[in-house]
């Protein structure tokens, strides 16, 4: 069965690249010495010289060339179009690369590789199959599906990173020049947004075998961190930017003050008069709700990346003969509740001999 | 620095070179400067429950006021700013003006501390540090003084034992913190305390200060610094400057329950103004507060914002009340000239007037 198998697929190959080896042939004509990039039959004055001979060659060529397809000229006849349809579809990859209304951004590009891969599977399964032997057609349309579906899978991935690559590349473009901190604090919003949508599913994975749990928390640890670092590089970038800004209001402000002769007259001032502008705008942006709740973000963000760091670190030494801070924990809670009961009745005792007392005293 | 007039660049320059001299003769005077004197106006070891010390500072005058005080500080720093160096104590202030004082030293919490409740602290250890006292001088009742945080716990405390305390003194308390302009009070509220007391246990103090920091970022983190060049060639200046440099960076960790439970009661729900907060299995009603209230506030208190203290006279039962307010700081009330020549005095004679 194997061997079968193996026959026919070497010989359809073998077919194959004959059929394309004809076409490439130089041509057994006058001048056997030069060599020639095309064959006979498309050389126009040698076709004159020996019209015969040439149809005969242009018949074997046809004859190797369909050898493999079977059924009706009808058939036949489809096949080479369908052939022509994928050299048309790569044509219009080329027509659209090449137009005008190409628009060299990720959208652009996404569009014309959609187009090209639809057209592409269909021409591997419509042309390219018929060469193989059946047994392996049968694998090979798996193999398709599975790559379709695959493609699907990445696709919907990067989709987030696609869809918004534009106003990445936008906001990126902006930030060197500017220092614009604006453009950074959303870069940093934006592509967490796209983490989001694609990296943390990878991450939140439910994971399998023997370290399944051990695997959860290291990949939930790297989330955190994640989360962690666009979070304080959220803040961090309204910090700076109150810092622009409030510098950008005290060189204006300078500027028009120097017109009347009001200016700072010594760095001392200078520097008074900027500390006292920078200290009156965190003031005014921190007392914003937006500030508090980036604050909280802030905070918590750093809370769950601690958490998952201890329980890995616990993770970690749970084969060292030492007390895990969660050990500790549950010693703790046990002797605070036994130095209360302790308390109570301590307390009880000392009132119940102040009665004892009271009542010998009777 | 001096005013050089035009900011030409050779002034500018000027007052580059001056500030590289100071920076030299300053690195020689820190290499020797003795910045000791924080807390210690002399003090006696009176009483201890786990981590709490209870401190007694005897009345340094013939006559002392019959009726002693318990300074109750806040969990957050330590007490010593009372008692920052001698010329500036508040602490010998009030005990030199006839004050007989007790002052409870909260300690620095551990791991083991997480599970403290604010019952713990106001049931326990506040409540043990007043019967200490008031079996001691054999009286029924003590003046209280509460500081801060600890100003609030107090005004509990007083809510919850009215028949133990004879006179109740709050320093730039915070009782109301439903108000707008206080940042500590608005980032609490977004705050998700649980997830901090669930992660640290006992939330470290370095966190805490950080918090601080922020709140004035460039003034707590640059400009202090430059402007302490100008005193680097002074010791006296720069021990000042030093001793209350370790003060602002010694920040106990935060027993994780009574925080969590002190954020959301208090800084989330407002709950003590409005009669809803519970220690135990008691309600504190403030309205119970029927001993004559001084109430104490800084006027410039970026950390206690006065919106927050103010409301407290009129939640309480008392008919005796006084609100006083400073034009300083939060800290300036206990450090600054004012504090010795306006704040401990009037705090000194309101309660010798009402101990007698």
């Amino acid at each position: 069965m194997t061997t079968d198998y193996l026959n026919q697929f070497f010989t359809a190959q073998k077919n194959m690249f004959d059929a394309w080896q004809n076409v490439f042939t130089t041509s057994a004509g006058e001048d056997k010495k030069e060599t020639k990039s095309t064959p006979d039959f498309m050389d126009f004055s040698a076709f004159q010289e020996n019209t015969m001979e040439n149809f005969k060659k242009i018949t074997d060529f046809y004859n190797n060339m369909f050898k493999n397809f079977t059924g009706s000229p009808a058939e036949i006849f489809q096949k080479m179009n369908q052939s022509m349809e994928v050299y048309n579809n790569i044509y219009k990859v080329w027509e659209s690369l090449s137009s005008k209304t190409f628009t060299p951004n990720a959208d652009g590009m996404q569009k014309i590789f959609d187009q090209w891969s639809s057209q592409y599977w269909k021409f591997i399964e419509d042309s390219y199959m018929a060469y193989l032997p059946e047994p392996m057609q049968k694998t090979y349309k798996q193999f398709s599906e599975m790559t379709e579906s695959y493609q699907t899978v990445m696709k919907n991935f990067f989709v987030p990173w696609t869809e918004t690559s534009d106003q990445f590349n936008d906001l990126i473009f902006k930030m060197p020049q500017m220092a614009n901190f604006d453009s950074f604090i959303t870069v940093v919003k934006l592509w967490k947004e796209n983490y989001d949508k694609s990296y943390k599913k990878l991450l939140s994975m439910p994971s399998m075998g023997i370290n399944r749990e051990l695997l959860e928390k290291q990949y939930d640890g790297i989330d955190k961190t994640i989360n962690f670092m666009t979070t304080y590089m959220e803040f961090f970038g309204q910090v700076f930017k109150v810092g622009q800004e409030t510098m950008l209001k005290v060189i204006t402000d300078y500027t028009e003050m120097l017109k009347e002769g009001k200016q700072p007259k010594t760095m001392e001032e200078f520097h008074k008069y900027w500390a006292k502008e920078i200290d009156k705008a965190f003031d005014k942006i921190y007392l914003t709700d937006d500030f508090s709740k980036l604050m909280s973000t802030v905070v918590d963000s750093t809370m769950e990346l601690k958490k998952e760091s201890d329980k890995l670190m616990e993770e970690y030494v749970s084969i060292l003969p030492i007390p895990k801070k969660s050990d500790m924990d549950s010693l703790y809670k046990t002797v605070y509740n036994l130095k209360k009961e302790i308390r109570t009745l301590k307390k009880e005792l000392e009132k119940l001999n102040e009665q004892n007392k009271t009542t010998q005293n009777q | 620095m001096e005013n050089k007039g035009n900011m030409g660049q050779g002034s500018f320059f000027d007052e580059i070179a001056q500030m590289q001299e100071k920076m030299i003769k300053g690195a020689e005077v820190l290499m020797n400067i003795n910045f000791e004197g924080s807390d210690k106006t002399e003090k006696t070891l009176v009483y201890q429950e786990d981590k709490m010390r209870l401190f007694h500072y005897k009345a340094t005058v013939k006559k002392p006021c019959k009726i002693p005080a318990l300074i109750v500080y806040a969990l957050v720093n330590r007490h010593y700013m009372m008692d920052i160096d001698e010329e500036k104590s508040f602490i010998k202030k009030l005990i030199d003006s006839g004050l007989d004082l007790y002052l409870i030293d909260w300690g620095y919490p551990t791991a083991e501390d997480r599970y403290l409740t604010l019952e713990d602290y106001i049931e326990g250890y506040i409540n043990n540090a007043v019967d200490y006292i008031r079996k001691e001088h054999k009286i029924e009742k003590i003046n209280l003084i509460g500081v801060c945080q600890g100003g609030t716990f107090s005004a509990i405390y007083a809510a919850l034992h009215p028949d133990k305390i004879k006179n109740l003194v709050t320093m730039v308390t915070p009782v109301d913190f439903d108000v707008e302009d206080g940042l500590l009070i608005k980032w609490s509220k977004s705050m998700n305390v649980d997830n901090i007391v669930d992660t640290y246990g006992v939330i470290p103090g370095s966190f805490m200060n950080y918090g601080f920091l922020l709140l004035k970022p460039y003034g707590l983190m640059v400009d202090k610094y430059i402007g302490v060049i100008d005193k680097l060639d002074d010791p006296e200046s720069m021990a000042n400057f030093l001793r209350m440099e370790k003060w602002i960076f010694d920040s106990p960790a935060q027993a994780g329950e009574a925080f969590r439970q002190f954020i959301k009661d208090c800084y989330q729900e407002n709950k003590l103004i409005k009669g809803e907060l519970v220690i135990g299995n008691n309600t504190v009603n403030l309205k119970n507060i029927t001993m004559p209230l001084l109430n104490m506030l800084a006027l410039y208190d970026h950390l206690v914002p006065p919106s927050a203290t103010r409301p407290l006279n009129d939640a309480v039962g008392s008919v005796d009340k006084e609100l006083m307010e400073y034009p300083v700081g939060h800290i300036g009330m206990y450090v600054s000239s004012r504090a010795q020549k306006e704040v401990a005095p009037k705090l000194s004679t309101w309660l010798q007037e009402r101990s007698k």
